[in-house]
């Protein structure tokens, strides 16, 4: 009994039962053109199934046009950022700086937590309209995904949750499965807040790990890794890194952590009271295989006019460089081998690590 | 069960709030794309999002303000019409009438079924409110887009009153019925007495189709406490936009939707020629004339013929549509208020 689509007289088509539930964060053109794509191929491939977009940040027409539902939930909280505990704390970044004899650290941010609100928010449209068999994937995943929908679907017959393993048989992948009505108000739907994802975790805020412990209660079955060939790390089924943070090129975005490998912490200066040193270093980043050729960083100040601008070239793997902004600098463009990456904001005390001396 | 936690700091959590208030939307203009995007503005001034948690729901696409605004955007694209996309032997029994008295003192009578939205409606404040039940919000304000910014004052009594009653409703339609524009539920009551109600079938159950009816028919063993009319010097709508025909923003060829600024508008066959009967039936419409613009086109948008007339309240005039007719629009008082198909059946009444 879902909602009714059409009626001619005795003649009804309802909502599907099933749904596609997809978790977006289309934060640039060609995370927008990836998803397009993917829908595309879902919308040819199960015409009649109900595709539910699930986002953090708004989403342009194209995309309204390709769903049936589309949420767009604010809350993005991320882990190291909008929530700070000590017990997530000690899981930084660190840049090692022997010559001046100290390490700058920086907690690092996880959007674990928010990406599980994604599929909750899905399931909640999902169970909402009486469906009974959800797929939900991210909007990255290989297209393969396309193809295992009608396997997972047949699985859903016997089974409450199909999933794949993720680089070992303790962890279980977030970034696509298969669940039915009964199974999520089993597992996901009975845990909301921060604190039940958190123990679901055991204490670890991966996604991975939560998903190893939820389903406990349910029928399920797991697949092992998502690809059977002989390629590197056949456990990862999407193609673009997370950046937990609301990054938005058009505004002033928060800092993550890391930008596809290039590391910048912020931290207070120990010697000058009121200002600040920016420290960046070239961590590893899967896709470029820790190569940065160049970093720009442009400082502004509070209108954005431009105060000063500083390269570095060949930022070799682990390596450092260290800037002193001047006080009047409010904002930082942050620009990796010519190509704008972000504008943050320096006085944002969220965006700062801290320094270990010794 | 908890809440989502929006910001969690060394033990302390601070998670969604308990109230919710649900905007539901249907720009489908760009004049109610603004009204949208200031009634929204209005309400953010006045509750701030660790205070009221806002929701809008739609069944079309919104701007990116909008969205901006929110803290929860729901689309459900699914916007069934009822004796438009659902027909059924009880929907048919809705129809709209006009008469027309001919010079030789003969009257006719031209009808069409009435086009009803009010099954879509229920389907997004079920959206909104689905969304509060499964994520712990107890405290539930519903207003459409268009409602008085005095809704917003009105809200605090509503929590008051929501402590002993399931919701707070406002008369509507002398005293009979409630109105659905702006009310307050607790989501555990929703859930219980209307969430249940997902299909066509079920809407109709009662043998009504208009969420006013419905609802006081859904919530008759609920716990209600009705208040008069919202605004009894004005009227029982509160809304100051009704369901009627608009050019969408795209500019797009659409379904005829009968009211058409005040006229009710209905082609109709005769001798193998399609006529558009259009009467000015709006009673509380203050101008007493309205001058109307028909124009024709074929099926590639070349223009056939235009005539225009001034149409008296309570009155109507016939345009005979010309042979090779497709496309009609349709001009009130200088502006295009409809754009359709006259080849689509869906368009055309009958006469007796």
């Amino acid at each position: 009994m879902r909602q009714t689509l059409e009626l001619n007289y005795g003649e009804e088509k309802q909502l599907s039962s099933d749904a596609i539930i997809i978790g977006a964060h289309c934060n640039s053109q060609e995370r927008v053109d990836r998803c397009i794509e993917l829908i595309t191929r879902l919308r040819e491939k199960y015409p009649e199934y109900a595709i539910i977009l699930c986002s953090h940040i708004s989403i342009d027409q194209k995309l309204f046009d390709l769903v049936d539902y589309f949420v767009y939930n604010k809350n993005n909280a991320t882990i190291n950022y909008h929530i700070i505990d000590k017990r997530l704390d000690w899981r930084v970044f660190a840049i090692y700086q022997p010559g001046i004899n100290q390490e700058v650290r920086r907690a690092v941010q996880n959007n674990g937590y928010a990406h599980y609100m994604q599929v909750y928010d899905g399931l909640t449209i999902a169970n909402g309209q009486k469906m009974k068999k959800m797929h939900y994937m991210s909007y990255d995943v290989s297209f393969d995904v396309v193809n295992r929908i009608s396997m997972h679907r047949d699985f859903l017959d016997h089974y409450e949750v199909v999933n794949y393993t993720f680089r070992e048989d303790r962890f279980i992948s977030s970034e696509f499965f298969s669940i039915t009505d009964i199974g999520s108000e089993k597992s996901i739907l009975k845990n909301l807040t921060f604190d039940d994802y958190y123990n679901l975790g055991n204490g670890e805020i991966g996604t991975e790990d939560v998903y190893a412990n939820i389903f406990n209660d349910c029928n399920v079955k797991t697949l092992g890794f998502f690809h059977n060939d002989d390629r590197k790390d056949p456990w990862v089924i999407g193609d673009f890194t997370a950046m937990p943070l609301l990054t938005d090129q058009s505004k002033v975005s928060m800092l993550p952590t890391s930008i596809d490998g290039l590391i910048i912490i912020p931290y207070d200066d120990p010697n000058e009271f009121g200002k600040t040193i920016l420290c960046v270093a070239n961590g590893y980043y899967y896709e470029n295989d820790g190569k940065i050729d160049k970093v720009t960083l442009t400082f502004l100040d509070d209108d954005m006019n431009v105060i000063d601008e500083k390269h570095t070239t060949n930022l070799g793997l682990h390596y450092w460089a260290q800037y002193y902004p001047d006080i009047n600098v409010k904002y930082v463009k942050v620009f990796v081998d010519d190509v704008f990456r972000l504008t943050f904001d320096l006085r944002n005390r969220k965006n700062y690590g801290w320094i270990l001396n010794g | 069960m908890g809440k989502q936690t929006l910001q969690y700091f060394s033990g302390k959590s601070i998670e969604m709030p308990d109230r919710a208030i649900i905007v539901g939307c249907h720009c489908d203009t760009d004049e109610k794309m603004l009204m949208t995007e200031n009634f929204l503005s209005k309400v953010r001034e006045r509750f701030n999002n660790y205070d009221v948690f806002l929701i809008v729901a739609s069944h079309l696409s919104v701007s990116e303000k909008i969205q901006d605004v929110a803290d929860l955007f729901i689309l459900n694209k699914n916007n069934p019409i009822i004796n438009l996309d659902l027909i059924s032997d009880r929907s048919k029994t809705s129809q709209m009438m006009n008469e027309l008295w001919r010079a030789n003192g003969v009257m006719e009578r031209v009808s069409c079924l009435r086009k009803n939205h009010s099954y879509a409606h229920h389907l997004l404040i079920r959206d909104a409110f689905n969304f509060c039940i499964m994520n712990d919000i107890n405290h539930v304000h519903f207003m459409n887009y268009d409602s008085p910014i005095k809704c917003l004052s009105e809200i605090e009594w509503h929590v008051e009153k929501l402590m002993k009653y399931d919701g707070v409703f406002y008369q509507y339609h002398h005293q009979q019925y409630y109105s659905t524009e702006f009310f307050s539920m607790n989501s555990k009551s929703f859930d219980k007495f209307l969430s249940h109600i997902t299909t066509y079938e079920q809407w109709e159950s009662f043998d009504h189709i208009d969420t006013e009816v419905n609802y006081k028919e859904f919530l008759k063993t609920a716990k209600i406490y009705c208040d008069d009319i919202f605004d009894p010097d004005v009227s029982d709508v509160i809304g100051s936009v009704s369901f009627q025909s608009e050019v969408n923003r795209k500019g797009e060829v659409d379904v005829l939707k009968n009211i058409v600024s005040n006229f009710t508008i209905i082609p109709y066959e005769r001798d193998g020629r399609i006529v558009i009967n259009n009467s000015y039936t709006g009673f509380d419409d203050p101008k007493n004339e309205k001058h109307v613009l028909w124009e024709s086109y074929d099926e590639n948008m070349e223009q056939i013929n235009h005539l225009d007339a001034i149409v008296q309240k309570n009155n109507w005039c016939d345009y005979i549509c010309p042979e090779k007719c497709k496309y009609i629009k349709i001009y009130i008082d200088t502006e295009l208020k409809s754009f359709f198909d006259i080849t689509d059946k869906r368009n055309i009444g009958k006469i007796e």
